[in-house]
């Protein structure tokens, strides 16, 4: 199937706004046709081109087109190679908005006549011959073509390319409202995740931490022993959710984070994981028992979708501006000039001089559903906070009742005690001799009423394993080990 | 005896998201012992060879740390004929901070760092300090040898 079909369809797929604003890939095609008409009709076809083109070694030929566009009014001569009577340079002038493409034949007339004698004509020259024919009937049509005479027996040919013109101006201008729409996408998006992180926050706060809001535990009133926290979990879907969005950071959608396949997934790789994250969230979401949380996990699915959306459509447009641009050469036989390139290979951090077309959401090291994807990360995922971020390093449990040493690191209070009782007196983390300072002052107890808050379940059960271990633990030092077991 | 909720946890990890060079099975036996190989490292003389090596964690793991023997021969200034590893993280620096992926990749690095001021076996060591290149020649020779894939 040809790539217009195939990228037409692939557009209907995407939402509209999104739709409206790719590449006119089929006008930028009928323009490439119109150039090769105009050019034809200037009697360079590409294959007069090509073969002009050929003559000049490709890597002096950008060299040239660099130092032409630098100073547009120098000529370069063509390094005493007697042989060869004219040049072809495909140039650019113009502004980063408007940009004009043209032709600079550089043609130099036979002055020796032994060289016409010599008899140095080969299938170029002959060429050359007829386009200099061709070049003087050009020549009385003055506004067609500019002609400057650089020295006695050289003069050059300027020929705009008016439909080469149109089609850098339409990407150009595509490209530049494209990156404006860009912009109020993110917008967009951004001012919608707010308001669905007020969303979860509201379904997902914990119960107890109104009724406690002004009883706070303290040494004085509480006796860390008896300590039981409540048993959490009703009228709040705080479980649900940390699930939710335990399973959307183990889902691994839009980047992987595995040591050896880190990086942005492909978009098919993408459209597979998000598919079965919503089958597996579509039995979640029964469990949701707040029907602002139904309706939040709703927004939070849409707003997956469209970052999937916006992969599949900057996949799309960036194969799109790849082809058109291949197919431009191919066609016209022109070389692109290489600041053009970091287009062909996607978005590269290279950031363009100043006067080139105006590119940036696809060149910034950093793709718009990237972004997106970091936002949800940093806005949304820390409104539940995570069992792993508050976990003793030693049991991997979470860290209950938690104890500050004085070098600032956390463990539970039964792994402290073993450390102690094992006569480990450096911090397992930084070494530092904190262990056997370490009392009752080390017990953190903000931390403490926090935990007990959003990880209600998870410290009562820790509550429970510390003190089965600990009574254990003093039958063994009684030597009453073994098969002789009170519990 | 139930295993403990960390030992799980590493093993998990162990298997879904190895790190590079580095493989570590547990028994289905015993979950306590692992089967585990290392890649030589690039530039070192052990590079292209696979080494298999045996972890155990004893019952006072974490606290304790991992004991862990080299099963295929290796000529390396601190590591011993019967595979034995000198290394101080696996001994007093040992920490239960410390895990079985941190474990193997310092003997993974040991590897390209061989470290004869501190000898397990002392004729190699002997030999990586009289003369170097001799020495990584036969470290060459008996990755070939006895650690090919």
């Amino acid at each position: 199937m040809h790539f217009s079909k195939t990228y037409s369809q692939l557009l209907l797929t995407l939402p509209p706004e999104l739709r409206e604003n790719a590449i006119q890939y089929r006008q930028l095609k009928r323009l490439i046709n119109q150039l090769v008409q105009e050019l034809s009709s200037l009697g360079l076809s590409p294959t007069v081109l090509q073969q002009l083109l050929e003559q000049q070694n490709p890597t002096s030929l950008t060299a040239q087109i660099e130092e032409i566009r630098q100073q547009c009014d120098r000529v370069s001569d063509c390094d005493g190679d007697h042989q060869r009577h004219a040049t072809v340079v495909y140039e650019f002038i113009g502004t980063s908005s408007h940009i004009e493409p043209r032709l600079r034949l550089s043609i130099k007339h036979p002055t020796d006549a032994t060289d016409i004698a010599s008899g140095h004509t080969t299938t170029s020259d002959s060429i050359l011959e007829a386009l200099q024919l061709h070049s003087q009937t050009l020549e009385s049509n003055k506004a067609l073509v500019d002609i400057c005479y650089s020295s006695t027996n050289t003069h050059d040919l300027i020929i705009p390319l008016r439909s080469d013109t149109a089609f850098f101006q339409l990407l150009n201008t595509a490209l530049a409202s494209l990156a404006e729409h860009l912009n109020t996408v993110h917008g967009g998006f951004t001012s919608t995740l707010q308001s669905l992180a007020y969303a979860i926050s509201a379904t997902a706060r914990p119960t107890s931490s109104s009724a406690r809001s002004f009883s706070t535990y303290s040494m004085a009133i509480s006796n860390a022993a008896t300590l039981r926290p409540s048993s959490g979990s009703r009228n709040t879907d705080l479980y649900s959710w940390r699930e939710i969005f335990q399973m959307y950071v183990e889902s691994e959608i839009f980047e992987s984070v595995g040591e050896r396949t880190r990086g942005e997934r492909s978009v098919e790789e993408t459209e597979t994981r998000m598919k079965q994250f919503e089958k597996r969230m579509q039995e979640k979401r029964n469990k949701l028992k707040l029907a602002g949380s139904k309706d939040a996990l709703d927004v939070f699915m849409r707003m997956n979708f469209f970052i999937l959306d916006l992969k599949r459509f900057q996949f799309a447009n960036a194969e799109a501006t790849r082809k058109i641009l291949k197919k431009h050469t191919k066609r016209t036989a022109l070389p692109l000039p290489s600041y053009l390139l970091p287009l062909w290979n996607g978005p590269l951090p290279a950031s363009p001089p100043s006067t080139e077309l105006a590119l940036s959401p696809w060149q910034s090291p950093v793709s718009l559903p990237r972004l997106l994807v970091q936002a949800i990360g940093e806005i949304l995922l820390p409104i539940v906070p995570h069992v792993d971020d508050y976990s003793c390093l030693i049991c991997t449990s979470l860290a209950f009742k938690p104890i500050r040493l004085a070098c600032g690191h956390l463990f539970c209070v039964r792994c402290l005690v073993k450390l102690q009782k094992l006569g480990k007196a450096n911090c397992p983390i930084c070494r530092a001799p904190t262990v056997l300072k370490a009392d009752r002052t080390n017990v953190d107890y903000a931390l403490l009423n926090f935990m007990a808050d959003w990880f209600p379940l998870e410290s009562r059960v820790k509550l429970s394993t510390n003190e089965r271990e600990a009574a254990k633990e003093e039958l063994e030092e009684l030597g009453l080990s073994g098969g002789c077991r009170v519990m | 005896m139930a295993l403990p909720k960390r030992i799980i946890k590493e093993t998990e990890r162990l298997v879904a998201d190895p790190a590079p060079g580095i493989t570590a099975a547990p028994h289905e036996d015993n979950l306590r012992y692992f089967d585990v190989t290392i890649q030589g490292p690039d530039g070192s003389p052990f590079q292209q060879g696979v080494f298999h090596l045996e972890l155990f964690l004893p019952e006072e793991y974490p606290m304790s740390p991992p004991k862990v023997r080299f099963l295929t021969k290796i000529y390396h200034p601190n590591i011993d004929k019967l595979g034995r590893i000198c290394l101080d993280i696996l001994k007093d620096k040992w920490s239960p901070a410390l895990q079985i992926r941190t474990v193997l990749l310092s003997i993974q690095a040991l590897l390209s760092a061989p470290n004869p001021d501190d000898p397990l076996a002392t004729d190699v060591a002997k030999h990586y300090k009289e003369d170097e290149k001799d020495a990584q020649r036969v470290s060459r020779e008996w990755t070939e040898k006895y650690a090919s894939k």
